[in-house]
């Protein structure tokens, strides 16, 4: 599937695409607020893109989005290769995990608002509660999935707890560990967006929501495309990290 | 597969001592009790709001906002899907336009779909649609790769007609990876239902939360977020186990 995207049928579609949006908006087939055309949409970026509003904004929601994983990213292997250590602990830990694993993170929210506020503290911890759980389901499973005579022969051979679990027992469960990352950091950033709008406190989730409250419609989509850059970036960078620590591990 | 009574008991055991814990900090006046509230409250406010059918009502808005969600998610994304995997011409071609649209985020989308449908089922239903439909469109696509081509196309050059061909050949292949791609679904329709009832719609389960978090009743909100987790676990269970009746050699 991968690397597959740019050839000349998928550009032509693409433009076919673009041109579609274009002639609906120039023969106002949907009203304009509710589907700027691609025009207006790219005018409104250039003009958001010059803001220093914007860019503020955009560094906000990385600073959530990068606070909330990486506490998510701490939390969740620690505690998951705590849990994955005992089978007694894994049947504590495993039905109750499940419970709050089908949650949706959002639901906290109301929550957490109530406890931390309006504030950074709040999203952060929004994001972190909301991306823990794969992280931590992930971590689990990787640990368990190691080969229990790999384990042995690192007894027989001698080596010490420690180095037990940094020389078989991490090594192993780390693709497991990595893919989880992604997946909690593509949710976190979805988790920034929708908790800035919800709270106001700020980000590009609020550049998108003010926008609509002013019926800019031009600006909402606008920031719905630097959203999606974002995620399309930040998703790249891991998955270039990920099989770069993939290679390593074979 | 039954569960040994050790089992039962070490399932049990752990919200068993969140809660008793929990009771106990709020009894000696460990937490503050107009954000934590305590489990003995929030049992109680529970009963109320069952008592006064608010729960069933808000939970039956999101359950039908959910399923509507899944139901246009497949109308939409399966014929696409089918169309675009039965070719290896047209994959080629909306690889890109697909990893595009799929990249927008579909709760960024909110304030403009509310501008359209206002507060109604609808909102929470586009929403919802739009994150559904890519990944039904792209398991329909994938799906269909693993049907035995060389067997279809024999069956096409003997004179079998289509739907014979769909019937015989095309379904047994496709169905079992598809109900994965169902509960998947399924799951993301109501996380994404109820994210949107947090961020923008006042309707449902969702905004149930928000308002209990305004009118700072803690109880009522704690009430509703474990309804909620019980809710969004049933629906994870029932599907899982319709999996294991419906393809059990899978």
């Amino acid at each position: 599937m991968r690397g597959a995207y740019w050839n000349l049928s998928g550009i032509s579609v693409l433009i076919a695409f673009l041109a579609a949006w274009h002639l609906v908006s120039v023969y106002q087939m949907v009203p304009a607020l509710f589907l700027p055309g691609p025009i207006a949409v790219t005018a409104s970026l250039q003009e958001l893109l010059a803001s220093n509003r914007v860019w503020r904004a955009i560094a906000l929601t990385i600073q959530h989005m990068a606070g909330g994983w990486l506490l998510a990213c701490a939390l969740g292997i620690a505690f998951g290769a705590a849990v994955a250590a005992s089978a007694t602990g894994r049947s504590l830990f495993e039905p109750t995990l499940n419970f709050m694993r089908t949650l949706p993170s959002a639901a906290i929210l109301p929550a957490f608002i109530l406890i931390f506020g309006l504030s950074d503290t709040m999203i952060v911890a929004v994001i972190a509660f909301g991306a823990v759980w794969p992280i931590l389901l992930g971590t689990i499973q990787g640990f368990s999935n190691i080969d229990a005579r790999m384990i042995e022969v690192g007894r027989v051979l001698g080596l010490s707890l420690k180095d037990q679990f940094f020389e078989l027992r991490l090594p192993a469960a780390m693709p497991n560990i990595v893919s989880s990352a992604r997946i909690a950091l593509s949710l976190s950033l979805i988790l920034a967006i929708v908790t800035e709008m919800a709270s106001g406190v700020g980000g590009l989730g609020n550049v998108v929501l003010r926008a609509a409250r002013d019926y800019r419609s031009a600006d909402v989509f606008a920031g719905i495309v630097l959203i999606a850059v974002l995620g399309l970036i930040t998703s790249a960078a891991l998955e270039a990290i990920e099989s770069k620590l993939v290679r390593e591990s074979r | 597969m039954r569960l040994s009574l050790k089992d039962r008991a070490l399932k049990l055991l752990l919200p068993t001592i969140i809660f008793g814990l929990w009771e106990l900090f709020a009894e000696f006046g460990a937490l503050p009790e107009d954000t934590f509230s305590r489990p003995s409250d929030i049992g109680k406010a529970a009963f109320t709001e069952f008592m006064q059918g608010s729960l069933a009502q808000q939970t039956v808005q999101t359950l039908a906002a959910a399923a509507t969600a899944v139901l246009l998610a497949f109308a939409i994304g399966l014929p696409l899907g089918l169309f675009i995997g039965f070719s290896e011409r047209v994959r080629r071609a909306t690889n890109l336009i697909v990893g595009v649209l799929r990249s927008v985020p579909p709760i960024a989308l909110t304030p403009i779909v509310l501008m359209i449908f206002g507060f109604s089922m609808w909102t929470d239903v586009a929403v919802s649609v739009w994150s559904c439909v890519w990944i039904i469109l792209i398991a329909t696509s994938a799906a269909v790769r693993q049907i035995d081509i060389r067997a279809v196309e024999v069956a096409h050059l003997l004179g079998v007609s289509l739907i014979e061909r769909m019937r015989s050949f095309v379904l047994p292949a496709m169905l079992p990876s598809f109900f994965t791609a169902f509960r998947l679904t399924v799951s993301v329709a109501f996380v994404m239902v109820v994210t949107c009832e947090i961020a923008a719609n006042p309707r449902g389960l969702g905004f149930g939360m928000i308002e209990a978090q305004q009118t700072i009743r803690p109880d009522i909100l704690y009430a509703k977020l474990f309804w909620l987790g019980v809710v969004g676990w049933s629906i994870d269970l029932a599907t899982s186990r319709l999996q294991r009746r419906l393809f059990f050699w899978a």
